[in-house]
């Protein structure tokens, strides 16, 4: 179903856009065009040929009037000799038929009718009208429109009506419409043809600058538009060139400036560590010391403990740095997940806090050391925050792996969930300063992007924090160069481990 | 006690880093340079050297390959930064092991005393020497030769042939031979078993590039194969 909508859409086709409407409008004209120009035709065709159908009505009457007077006026008094007024009468009814007109004669006196049609009578009133004078009316007998034409002959009084047949106007008449109909049709697809045309040259420009300015909002700044002519289309494509090279120029300073600050923040770390190193070296002196005053005491241990946290914070510093210039490497090797959680585990001595649910062998490509950071991060704020038991479950998907920190803690501030992430934030204002550098968690983001993963925080609905680090499973990394099969197998036997689906796994990724 | 070398040419981190060692309980001498370096590396004959890379005049890797051009003296590298070209090229210029900076005293001793431990190996009870076709490693004696003639190797790469020598035939994850021959946690730097199978192979293999005895196990590690 869905793609003639795409495609309609992709060719302008949608209601109310500009090439509906612009055929709609064509179209309008035309026809309202066409039909004033037809109905204008028609009813000065038509008044122009009835006017002439009466005159010559009335003349015919006039002129058989005179030529037929004298037998009208003796068959309409002498009913003596009737026989041979009715035939006489006959004739003349006859003669004047001859035209094409049906006639109707009534003598009074002899109370007798005749006609040459089987329209045998005329209406009442227009035998009343007539007798005044000579009258004219329109009137339609059977679908056929007539002209009835009447006059009485005095002193006889003697009457004689013609019926003069319009179906010969009616029929041109018919033509007129018709043809004016099909001029309608004609005007119809020339001015679809004409909005066609006109639409094109409108909506090839405007989707032209509809995609350059999709491809400008995509980041592609150094696309511009060819100006042609010098219309409003014109107008707008000179504005939109200009805007756009504005856009690329303010983009330009301003990764400038954010690269020299960030490269600032590079070398002041740096710059930090050749104290630092020097300092570190010698902090065990100041922390055994036990044997002076106290006061150096304390001195002492606040100035080892110091040390320690500005180390830590220009590492953190540095590491981001080196993220943000992207020159942090990635060493992706081969590991087997629950083992490197374990070891990230215990090499921080949390065994007993953490509980890990995962399976015995997962085979990942990763960055160990990045891996070890991020989960290292997510613990132990876990644990920190949330208090113990923290638990580290591992979901396995056939497209990526998804690994869950969560605690039994308050759980995150609502207001804090969308800066969790963010360098140097703290959820607890009120805490001021925590023992971890403040990049932790924004360095553990990063780690995970660098495997194309992410991680996400929310708050369980039965309380407390969860740290979902999404983790894609990548194909293989690295070649090596002498490469042999065999490896999978030897690991597995190695580490003791002889489930099939798995090793099916492992070998399918070997080769 | 052993007595180290400490090449490091900014005063204050020399000091402190000659202060911290000497407190683990080494014999320590500093030099400021690496022309210095050198100079008392030949005259003193330390058990180990100390070796920042960045160095005015002959830099730390300059320093590295000039020692291993006749001597097989454990070497540690002070480095600036982990994740960089820097460690590539210090290992394969023959350094053994390396820390970075600010390093902490406790991890440097742990890292001296590894390489050391390597080096004084174990107490030789009975004849224990295995041969792969042309390649003999004597375990006890610890000394691999080729063909009779003995070949001189550092004390990592020795423990690294020993090491795989013992299991032939086995792949070994890069990690399993950080823990054996290196004593470093899990997440230690794979790259320094690469280097240091590269050394090896230079030097044990017929043809380096196309290694028979030491093979690559994709995706896992190395072993060490008798010849085919």
């Amino acid at each position: 179903m869905g793609w003639w909508r795409r495609g309609l859409h992709r060719r302008g086709w949608r209601l109310g856009g500009i090439r509906p409407r612009l055929f709609a409008g064509f179209a309008a004209v035309a026809v309202i065009t066409a039909i004033i120009i037809t109905s204008a035709s028609y009813y000065l065709t038509r008044a122009v040929m009835l006017d002439k159908a009466q005159q010559t009505a009335v003349s015919n009457l006039t002129d058989d009037f005179n030529a037929y007077g004298g037998q009208l006026q003796a068959g309409g008094t002498a009913a003596s000799q009737e026989a041979a007024i009715a035939n006489s009468l006959h004739q003349v009814v006859n003669t004047i038929a001859k035209n094409g007109d049906a006639v109707v004669i009534i003598s009074p006196a002899a109370g007798t009718i005749w006609s040459n049609s089987n329209l045998d009578d005329v209406p009442a009133d227009f035998k009343t009208a007539a007798k005044k004078s000579m009258v004219q009316e329109r009137t339609s007998i059977g679908g056929t429109t007539y002209i009835l034409t009447g006059a009485t002959l005095q002193p006889s009084g003697v009457q004689m009506y013609t019926y003069t047949d319009l179906s010969q106007e009616q029929h041109v008449l018919d033509n007129l419409v018709l043809i004016g109909a099909v001029s309608t049709l004609l005007a119809l697809i020339g001015a679809t043809v004409v909005a066609f045309f006109a639409s094109r040259n409108i909506l090839l420009p405007i989707r032209r600058l509809g995609m350059a300015a999709r491809r400008l909002g995509r980041g592609e700044l150094e696309v511009r538009l060819e100006v042609n002519g010098s219309d409003e289309l014109a107008d707008v494509s000179r504005t939109f060139n200009e805007t756009a090279r504005a856009l690329a120029f303010s983009m330009e300073e301003l990764r400038a400036m954010d690269a020299a600050s960030r490269r600032f923040v590079a070398d002041v770390s740096h710059e930090l560590r050749t104290p630092l190193t020097a300092m570190t070296a010698v902090t065990e002196v100041l922390e055994d010391v036990e044997d002076a005053d106290p006061t150096t005491v304390s001195a002492a241990h606040l100035i080892a403990n110091e040390t320690k946290r500005l180390a830590r914070l220009v590492e953190d510093l540095m590491e981001i740095s080196r993220m943000d210039a992207g020159t942090a490497g990635m060493r992706v090797e081969d590991v087997n997940l629950p083992e490197l959680i374990e070891a990230t585990i215990e090499a921080r001595g949390w065994s007993e806090k953490v509980r890990v649910r995962a399976p015995r062998v997962l085979p990942v490509q990763v960055d160990a050391r990045r891996v070890d950071v991020v989960l290292a991060n997510l613990c132990g704020n876990a644990l920190k925050h949330g208090g113990e038991p923290v638990e580290l479950t591992v979901r396995a998907y056939a497209e990526e792996l998804l690994i869950e920190v969560a605690d039994n803690g308050p759980g995150i501030p609502q207001d804090a969930l969308p800066h969790i992430f963010e360098r140097f934030y703290k959820a607890d204002k009120a805490r001021g300063r925590s023992e971890g550098s403040g990049l932790g968690l924004a360095i553990a983001w990063e780690n995970a992007r660098l495997h194309n993963g992410e991680l996400s925080a929310r708050n369980r609905p039965e309380g407390g924090a969860v740290f979902t680090f999404r983790l894609p499973r990548h194909p293989s990394a690295g070649e090596d160069p002498d490469h042999e099969v065999s490896a999978t197998e030897r690991l597995l036997s190695a580490s003791g481990h002889h489930d099939t689906r798995q090793r099916d796994h492992w070998e399918a990724r070997a080769r | 006690m052993p007595s180290l070398l400490l090449v490091e040419d900014d005063p204050s981190i020399r000091m402190a880093i000659e202060l911290a060692l000497t407190r683990q309980g080494h014999r320590v001498t500093a030099a400021a340079s690496g022309e210095e370096g050198l100079e008392l590396w030949q005259s003193q004959r330390p058990e180990l050297v100390v070796l920042d890379v960045m160095l005015p005049g002959l830099d730390g890797f300059e320093v590295c390959r000039r020692i291993r051009r006749t001597d097989q003296v454990p070497i540690i590298l002070l480095t600036a930064r982990s994740d960089d070209i820097d460690v590539v090229v210090g290992l394969e210029s023959g350094a053994d092991d390396y820390v970075v900076k600010p390093v902490q005293p406790r991890v440097l001793d742990a890292r001296i005393r590894a390489v050391l431990r390597r080096h004084g190996g174990s107490v030789p009870d009975q004849a224990d020497v295995a041969v792969f076709g042309e390649l003999s490693v004597d375990r006890s004696a610890m000394i691999v030769s080729r063909g009779g003639s003995p070949i001189s190797l550092t004390p990592t790469e020795l423990k690294l042939l020993v090491e795989l020598s013992r299991r032939p035939g086995q792949a070994l994850s890069r990690q399993q031979l950080l823990r054996l021959v290196w004593d470093h946690d899990y997440l230690g730097d794979s790259r320094l078993v690469d280097a240091c199978v590269q050394r090896l192979r230079a030097k044990v293999e017929l043809v380096p590039g196309d290694p028979q005895l030491i093979r690559t196990v994709r995706g896992i590690g190395y072993r060490l194969d008798p010849p085919r």
